[in-house]
């Protein structure tokens, strides 16, 4: 060595000393200088919404309507031809479409387009467009999730004809109201439609993509929107880690709208000044079971006598107050939605709404006609074996966590035992998928319009579902009644405008289903909304639930955003 | 001196046991306290509360009556659910570190004692095993195995795995120090099965130690299990600390401010780790006794001197008068009676006696460089300066000692081996005197001086740029003799110089110095046991005994006419090349 | 030089055996992991690309009858390239791209804490040390609990204290979304901004083993032949504590290097996920929770090398600051 240790030492000392202060000074003065409020727009400049839907990791750039790993863009950027609102029994909105209509067969659908609709590129929208994209959802099964099956033809450049083989009234919505019309001219060479990634989407919708970040992304209001230019000019939507990061961003006022738990809701006005929460009862929790013995499923809650007594054993006052903030409200064994569906709600049933209190003694008395003697420890048996159920939950969501917890203590005093399992969102589809479960805490969702056909169709008919072991379609319990798919095929066949014909269908669905009860009614959720009411107005409250008031719900969440304006405080 | 280093234990053939008992302090306590307290409430805590499962209506409270620590959001109480998870996690804290303590004596101390390619095996093994990160190989083998499967004895076993490496590696180093001591040697010729040897007198020998890696391990543990039960990984049945922190987590409690659910698990493993880092603390005081808290502060000089001695005039350097030095504690002990010395300027005085008389402790009591509990505690050191005049060594303040020191007096220590800093230098070690006593020099001159030393003592000055441990002991001693003389100091004190060397080199040594002082003109106290080489070196020798001076005369007359009888037999004592022994007891006292 | 090939030849044996070790996990373990991911990519909307498929397979066993010996040299071979499969909870990226833009976030945020931590530690240990019987003692004491603090709690605490209490600190991401990622003032700023209270965290945690062990050097240090012969030398109070206690204590505190970063790795991963740092460790848990198994083991290798590479560093570091070793060893 040249130097000596000395002497380096004696220098980097020295060095050392000098770059640490400057370290210091650098540090401060940066921080000082973070300190201002970031996303804080200059005067005069247009607020931007930031919003969070849950998402829990990076975003990878995909607007594709169509494809599974979309991130947004669907109502904002893309539009169907009507919008459906699921909460009220309003009528169809018109949107890319102004009118349609059925004929008495229910095997044509003739729709009128808007005029005047220009796509984000300055090209034209016309009749082919649609007729271009329902052909290609016809064609890519991977596309086709609502089982489209007509025949679309352009009348002219504003009418189209769509044709089906067999009485189609109820897929109507969902063609109507959940399609997103893309443009053929952009679209026809695109190799794999169902699943390619669009990074520079063009639409006729009210937003542009602005920028893309793998934690944020923009859109920015479209100048040339057919329906003027939406008040609010900027949404940005934020990837944060999790349920808790949410509530965190939310208290500090660095998110404007997001659906999803938050802590201590009835105080919201006041810790989180400046906000609103609106809670929308809508999605209906249950325990899954997998119901069916003939279709190869095992353990006790294939006995419905189990699953009876589970019903009643639950509190649900207790479990809506603990788990759930009392965000939730009463469900009805038929799964109508007491509030939106209360005029279709069968007199023949034992219990028009599950009972808020539980009947321990009623649950016992099932078990014990079923079979079942209490044992020492308090928990019953049948032969040897303890009624011991597993209960499913995804880590993460951190209600159902707790309610499934809850129900796991409320059942330990009727006698039951039920152990709860803590599952990726992975292994919750596959055990979906192949039936290997006992109980799964999930709830049932809603169609394409305020129809109750479809949860009915969704989950109960034998169509919908497979033998454990092979892939459903949301019917995950494996429940199939023959008595049941007659009167869903009756339906399927009537026009919904036709009330009187559809009561009896109705009624059988509803009591068979009050007493077979493969989805055990939970509570029906309040799906809570928190938004910043001072920054932005003209939000859906619970007087005027003008489109469901979620983030994450397409396309209603575009409905909400092009009726906000900001406050301008 | 001798330097307990922590790699070395006071180990003693299988008997070690009262020497590893742990002396009390406050730290002990605290920490014994803490442990027993948690560990207690974790045992028989789930007695006395209530059930941590029971959901009630009120929900989320804050503590008050009827549950002390509040409830959570489904209205369990947190103090009973704590009970509950401190079991838990001392129940796998535990698990683990024994499971982890069996690997480490497996993979360290078997290891060691096999020798030769197990030994380098395992510590391979030992060492890539370290150096693998723990924790994220612990999160992918747990995310592996399904969620039905992930039961406590699985979690537990994985942590021993990725948690075992660490103690194996210092283990094995303590067996291979202690392998090597005398008494294992002797059983192992006697025959005794390695088993026996392992388990007698290795073993007892490295209590402390394994006991101090066995507690690390159950604070790693509890760590790890509570890291990944809080991220959702831990063991599906099991309810610990971390798995509260989870639901804690999981219920916003962070976010609704319910810091009774969210800061007691947190706060009780803090907690024990504290009190398992407390009793670390004190077994580390077992096995590092310089570690030990000194009781309180003891001043280095008892009381003011008597005052310099007056200059006499007849050239005397450095005079002692009745210096005591005591070395104090429960039974002190006086190492230096009344010692009166006069040193005259370029005078060689030889100060001789047994090993544990005094010398050294009088050497060292001269500059102040004594430490407690040593302390000089009458009479007066007086240096009579050639420029400066008198000057009273011991009231001297700190500043002013320290410039004094190696300026006017310097000392060579007694077995160079570890005198000179390991990681500088020699060139390094020398300039530092020159730019602290005279920082005018340049660096050229401070160079040239230091290699106009080393070329004075026989050293090559290429030899500048090594490190100590670069140049044999005589070289080294020699080094330590040109450093000495840096400043041209008036006094160069000699604590036992040659002591450590084999004869021939002593005699070179001896002889350079001889000229040295010829050349330089410094006055040399020169302290041994070997009483016939001072005789032909000293101009006058001093014999000290029992802390006291018995003789002191020029050196003819103690070789010719040696008064005291303890002089006498100090003379005899010595091995002549002739062959004839004499024959010296060590009983220094009456004859 | 035989002490430096001796560690490089180790470290190169402590990487055969984490590749190795990666290899067998997953073999090891029950279930058909390749067939899971494959099913996940179909959802995701992707075909059944052989390529895809075999990279898996490579990565994760496969229930062919193909040698043991074969799949392993493949692996390797798959290693070297970096081509460790498409990620499934972050379809379509590639693994390796999503560990390229993850990595830099953690290594700047763990090394730059382990550097204060080091720092801040050895100061105040020396200084600790060195002074016996003040006030400085009582710090040993407190810094060895903050030790025993788990990180992820105190992360949790010092959120709600200095983040949503006292609003001083972002309590979440890596920066402001608002910025855009690049090399210049603003972002940065951002960033060290967001980074200040995950580092405190690790700073925190990770002095007190640091500060103890070089005290407790520092005490060994003070009563050595060496520091007796510095005094008598008449060299200032300063000048001994650094050259030559402290230059002599803090070698085996250096030498405990990788323990101690094991252990700030490990809370690394804990304090990303508390304050949704962006990066690797939160990516770690975001595979664990999707079953993401193949960019699991590909973090699991790229941390275990970085752990490596920083013991290696730290090692040849020693090899220069102790003379003793360079000599024969």
């Amino acid at each position: 060595m040249s130097r000596t240790l000395e002497d380096f030492a004696m220098l980097s000392r020295e060095h050392r000393a000098t770059t640490r202060a400057a370290a210091i000074l650098a540090t401060a003065a940066l921080v000082a200088g973070g300190c201002k409020s970031s996303g804080a727009p200059a005067q005069g400049e247009s607020p931007t919404l930031v919003a969070y839907t849950g998402q829990a990791t990076d975003y990878q750039i995909n607007f594709n309507p169509f494809a599974p790993t979309r991130i947004g863009g669907t109502g904002t950027i893309f539009q169907t031809l009507f919008f459906y609102n699921i909460v009220r029994n309003d009528k169809p909105v018109p949107r890319l479409g102004s009118q349609f209509s059925w004929n008495p067969a229910g095997t044509q659908l003739s729709i009128t387009l808007r005029t005047g609709v220009t796509w984000s590129d300055g090209e034209k929208f016309t009749a082919a467009d649609v007729v271009f994209t329902l052909g290609m959802i016809a064609k890519n099964k991977g596309m086709n999730n609502g089982g489209y099956a007509g025949h679309a033809a352009a009348v002219d450049d504003t009418h189209v004809t769509i044709t089906f083989d067999k009485p189609s009234f109820v897929d109507g919505p969902s063609v109507l109201g959940k399609t997103y019309i893309v443009p053929q001219h952009k679209w026809k060479d695109i190799a794999d439609p169902a699943v390619a990634v669009v990074k520079d989407p063009v639409g006729t919708g009210p937003y542009l993509l602005d920028e893309f970040k793998p934690q944020a992304f923009t859109l920015k209001a479209n100048p040339a929107y057919w329906g003027g230019e939406p008040a609010v000019k900027k949404i940005r939507y934020l990837a944060l880690s999790g349920n808790q990061a949410g509530a965190t961003a939310l208290k500090a006022g660095q998110i404007d709208w997001q659906t999803g738990p938050v802590p201590d809701l009835k105080n919201v006005e006041k810790s989180y000044s400046g906000y609103r929460a609106v809670v929308t009862p809508l999605n209906q929790i249950v325990l899954d079971t997998c119901s069916n013995a003939a279709l190869g499923c095992q353990g006790p809650q294939t006995d419905p006598a189990v699953r009876q007594a589970i019903y009643r054993a639950v509190d649900r006052t207790q479990l809506n107050a603990l788990a759930f903030e009392n965000t939730g409200s009463g469900i009805s064994p038929s799964f109508l939605l007491p509030g939106r569906d209360k005029a279709l709600i069968s007199a023949g049933l034992r219990n028009p709404t599950a009972p808020m209190q539980p009947d321990v003694a009623e649950a016992q008395r099932l078990l014990e006609s079923a079979g079942y003697a209490k044992g020492s420890d308090g928990i019953y048996a049948k032969d040897g074996k303890p009624l011991a159920l597993t209960v499913k939950t995804v880590a993460g969501w951190t209600d159902y966590i707790t309610a499934a917890n809850t129900i796991g203590q409320q059942l330990k005093q009727a006698g039951i035992k039920l152990t709860v399992q803590q599952l990726s969102w992975n292994e919750f589809v596959d055990a979906k998928d192949r039936g290997s479960f006992q109980l799964i805490i999930d709830s049932l969702y809603q169609g394409p319009a305020p129809d109750p056909y479809y949860v009915y169709n969704y989950f109960f008919s034998t169509a919908q579902t497979a033998k454990v072991g092979a892939k459903p379609g949301p019917n995950v319990s494996r429940f199939s009644d023959p008595q049941i798919d007659q009167a869903l095929d009756t339906l399927k066949h009537t026009d919904p405008a036709d009330i009187a014909a559809r009561q009896a269908p109705l009624q059988t669905i509803q009591t068979r289903i009050e007493q077979a009860m493969p989805y055990i009614p939970v509570l029906t959720q309040g799906t809570i909304s928190v938004y910043h009411d001072a920054k932005f107005t003209g939000w859906p409250t619970s007087d005027d639930l003008y489109a469901f008031p979620a983030i994450w719900q397409d396309p209603d969440n575009a409905e909400v955003i092009m009726r906000l304006k900001p406050s301008g405080k | 001196m001798t330097n307990l280093s922590p790699d070395m234990l006071p180990a003693e053939p299988g008997n070690g046991l009262r020497n590893l008992l742990p002396r009390w302090s406050a730290k002990l306590a605290v920490g014994s306290v803490l442990i027993l307290a948690i560990t207690l409430f974790g045992l028989a805590g789930p007695l006395l509360v209530g059930d941590p499962d029971r959901i009630d209506n009120i929900g989320l409270t804050a503590p008050g009556a009827g549950h002390l620590l509040g409830t959570t959001q489904t209205g369990q109480d947190v103090l009973a659910q704590i009970a509950y998870a401190t079991r838990g996690s001392l129940y796998i804290g535990v698990l683990v570190g024994v499971l982890a303590t069996v690997l480490s004596v497996l993979f360290g101390i078997v290891g060691a004692y096999a020798g030769r390619a197990i030994d380098e095996t395992f510590s391979l093994f030992s060492n890539v095993m370290l150096v693998i990160p723990g924790l994220p190989l612990v999160i992918v083998i747990s995310a592996f195995v399904p969620p039905e499967r992930r039961g406590t004895w699985t979690i537990a076993l994985v942590l021993a795995i990725t948690g075992w490496a660490g103690s194996a590696r210092v283990l094995r180093a303590q067996t291979l120090s202690v392998r090597g001591r005398e008494y294992v040697l002797a059983a192992r010729v006697a025959g005794e099965r390695p088993a026996r040897v392992i388990g007698v007198e290795i073993l007892p020998n490295l209590l402390p130690l394994l006991a101090s890696q066995f507690v690390f391990s159950v604070i790693a543990a509890i760590l790890a299990e509570a890291g990944l039960s809080f991220l959702g990984l831990g063991a599906s049945s099991s309810s610990t600390l971390g798995t509260m922190l989870y639901y804690a987590q999981n219920g916003f409690a962070l976010q609704r401010g319910a810091w009774w659910w969210f800061v007691p698990p947190g706060l009780i493993i803090a907690l024990f780790g504290c009190g398992l880092a407390l009793v670390n603390f004190t077994i580390d005081e077992i096995v590092n006794p310089t570690l030990r808290r000194p009781r309180r502060p003891i001043p280095t000089v008892a009381r003011p001197s008597t005052g310099p001695a007056p200059d006499t005039g007849d050239d005397v350097v450095l005079s002692l008068t009745d210096v005591s030095v005591t070395y104090q504690g429960e039974r002190p002990v006086q190492a230096v009676r009344e010692v009166s010395l006069a040193l005259r300027r370029g005078e060689i005085l030889g100060l001789a006696g047994e090993s544990g008389c005094g010398k050294t402790t009088l050497a060292y009591a001269i500059t102040r460089l004594h430490r407690p509990p040593a302390q000089v505690t009458g009479g007066s050191i007086t240096f009579h300066d050639r420029v400066e005049g008198t000057l009273d060594l011991l009231a001297l303040a700190p500043e002013q000692l320290r410039a004094v020191r190696w300026a006017k007096l310097s000392m060579v220590f007694q077995g160079a081996m570890n005198a000179l800093n390991p990681v500088l230098t020699i060139r390094a070690q020398m300039v530092d005197v020159l730019t602290t006593h005279r920082p005018a020099m340049s660096r050229a001159a401070r160079r040239a001086r230091c290699a106009e030393l080393l070329t004075l003592v026989g050293v090559d000055p290429r030899r500048l740029l090594s490190y100590p441990h670069e140049l044999s002991g005589g070289m080294r001693q020699r080094v330590m003799i040109a450093m000495a003389l840096l400043l041209d100091p008036q006094i160069v004190i000699l604590d036992e110089p040659t002591t450590a060397l084999d004869v021939l080199v002593q005699r070179g040594i001896l002889q350079e110095i001889m000229r040295l002082r010829e050349q330089l003109g410094f006055a040399v106290l020169f302290i041994t046991h070997d009483l016939p080489l001072l005789l032909e070196v000293a101009d006058r020798i001093a014999v000290m005994l029992d802390g006291r001076i018995v003789e002191y005369a020029p050196a003819e007359e103690i070789r010719d006419h040696p008064r005291q009888p303890y002089t006498r037999r100090l003379l005899d004592s010595f091995p002549s090349l002739t062959g004839e022994r004499g024959a010296f007891v060590r009983s220094g006292g009456t004859s | 030089m035989s002490y430096y090939l001796r560690k490089f030849g180790f470290y190169l044996v402590a990487l055969w055996a984490a590749v190795t070790l990666n290899f067998f996990i997953p073999r090891m373990m029950p279930g058909d992991p390749v067939d899971i991911l494959m099913a996940k990519l179909q959802q995701r909307g992707s075909g059944v690309d052989p390529s895809a498929r075999r990279a898996y397979e490579l990565l994760l066993g496969t229930h062919t009858d193909e040698p043991l010996i074969k799949q392993y040299i493949a692996y390797l071979g798959n290693l070297v390239r970096g081509d460790f499969g498409v990620s499934v909870s972050d379809f379509p990226t590639p693994v390796s791209t999503v560990i390229a833009t993850s990595l830099p976030w953690t290594v700047a945020l763990v090394g730059i804490a382990t550097v204060l931590a080091v720092l801040s530690g050895i100061v105040l240990g020396v200084f600790v040390g060195w002074r016996r019987g003040t006030w400085l003692d009582s710090l040993v004491p407190a810094t060895t609990v903050l030790s025993a603090v788990p990180y992820f709690w105190l992360a949790l605490v010092l959120v709600a204290g200095l983040g949503s209490g006292l609003g001083w600190f972002p309590l979440l991401g890596g920066y402001d979304v608002v910025l855009n990622p690049g090399w210049h003032a603003d972002f940065l700023g951002s960033a060290l901004y967001h980074g200040f209270l995950p580092a405190l965290t690790i700073v925190i945690s990770s002095i007190g083993g640091w500060l103890l062990g070089t005290r407790n050097m520092m005490v060994s240090a003070t009563a050595e032949d060496f520091v007796l012969t510095a005094r008598a030398k008449g060299l200032r109070e300063r000048r001994i504590m650094i050259w030559y206690a402290a230059r002599n204590a803090i070698l085996p505190s250096i030498a405990g290097f990788a323990i101690s970063l094991g252990f700030v790795v490990a809370g690394s991963i804990v304090t990303e996920q508390v304050f949704a740092y962006p990066g690797i460790g939160s990516k770690l848990l975001q595979a664990v929770q999707n079953n993401d198994y193949a960019l699991m083991q590909a973090i699991f290798l790229v941390i275990t090398v970085a752990v490596l590479a920083a013991n290696l560093a730290v090692d040849l570091l020693y090899g220069i600051i102790d003379p003793r070793t360079r000599t024969g060893g």
